[in-house]
């Protein structure tokens, strides 16, 4: 029930830490601050942790239940940041309903939303990529989370391009 | 083994339960998906999280002793990493900035924004966006018009708006 209570309390200083920082101002790369955040408290309650003589069978057991917590939040939060084009469609039928839509209706909802200019500029904003006289390049040498993303994709076969 | 007791009756190989069961997930999910040809991703997702969720508890009903306190922490730990895992495999399989950026990255002089439209049109998103949902039964057509089918994402949907409104103070980024 510790390794419960301690996580919990681990997560919510986190939580509270990001709504404040959130309210004062928005940072410009939000993915960044939310794993700055995350792991800042981690830090903190390793440090508690030693000096109060934790077990490490007890700091295993926390470590693990604490981060994966923590990435499902900070992997949920770009579909809260940035509107998802199935999920808006849901809502629009959802308004609409129970008159239900055409589909020429749905698409023009969708094409209305500049869904694919919004995720331009959150490439940007985050410092991904860099735009040169009217192209778009990647910066360095590329984002590694995104590697490992698209790497994992390939087991699954080919990408049909365009959504 | 001395060198893995952890505490009491607990060995620290019992603290791997739930990374066990995720491989056994992940494994279950992507032999599914391949073998369906791609079809059903969120059907196979479901059934590798379930098929996991077996390995788990066989895991610890036969493993180490452990309170329910322990349990819970491990049921929590592999909802945790599966949800992780959930999230990855979609944003391999749907994620438009993953994409687009994938885009950029396969040509050393980078793209415009004309030759990013060309692939990633709107009408071609909301194209196999609907499609999508259509296949999913989450929409389904009647007389030539289309309703909520399923009612899974409109669930999704109205939780994301409320975390929305609470951290953005909106419901949506275009308002």
């Amino acid at each position: 029930m510790s390794i419960l209570l301690t996580t919990g309390t681990l997560l919510a200083i986190a939580m509270l830490l990001h709504f404040a920082v959130w309210k004062i101002r928005r940072p410009a790369r939000e993915i960044r601050s939310l794993f700055l955040i995350f792991t800042g408290v981690l830090c903190g309650g390793l440090v508690v942790a030693f000096l109060r003589g934790v077990t490490w069978f007890d700091l295993l057991r926390t470590l693990l239940l604490y981060v994966p917590t923590s990435f499902s939040y900070i992997l949920t939060y770009p579909a809260i940041g940035a509107d998802s084009p199935t999920i808006s469609l849901m809502h629009f039928l959802g308004d609409k309903s129970p008159d239900g839509v055409t589909a020429e209706e749905a698409t023009e909802f969708l094409v209305r939303r500049p869904f694919v200019n919004a995720r331009l500029t959150e490439l940007l904003k985050s410092g991904l990529i860099v735009e040169q006289g009217g192209r778009y390049l990647i910066v360095g040498r590329g984002s590694l989370a995104f590697r490992i993303i698209l790497t994992y994709r390939k087991i699954y076969g080919s990408i049909p391009r365009g959504g | 083994m001395a060198l893995f007791q952890g505490v009491g009756n607990l060995s620290y190989f019992s603290l791997f339960n739930p990374i066990f069961a995720l491989g056994l997930n992940v494994f279950a999910q992507v032999v599914l998906f391949r073998a369906r040809r791609g079809d059903h991703f969120v059907r196979s997702i479901l059934e590798g999280c379930f098929a996991g969720a077996g390995g788990l508890v066989l895991l610890e009903i036969f493993g180490d002793r452990e309170g329910v306190a322990s349990h819970v922490v491990n049921g929590l730990t592999y909802g945790a990493l599966s949800y992780c895992y959930f999230h990855l495999a979609c944003l391999g399989q749907s994620s438009i900035r993953i994409r687009i950026y994938s885009e950029i990255a396969a040509t050393s002089r980078g793209l415009s924004l004309e030759e990013i439209g060309q692939v990633y049109d709107g009408r071609a998103l909301a194209k196999i966006r609907f499609q999508r949902l259509i296949e999913s039964g989450d929409i389904i057509e009647r007389d030539g018009r289309y309703f909520i089918g399923r009612k899974r994402l409109i669930l999704v949907a109205n939780v994301i708006a409320g975390i929305k409104r609470i951290i953005m103070g909106r419901k949506s980024q275009f308002d």
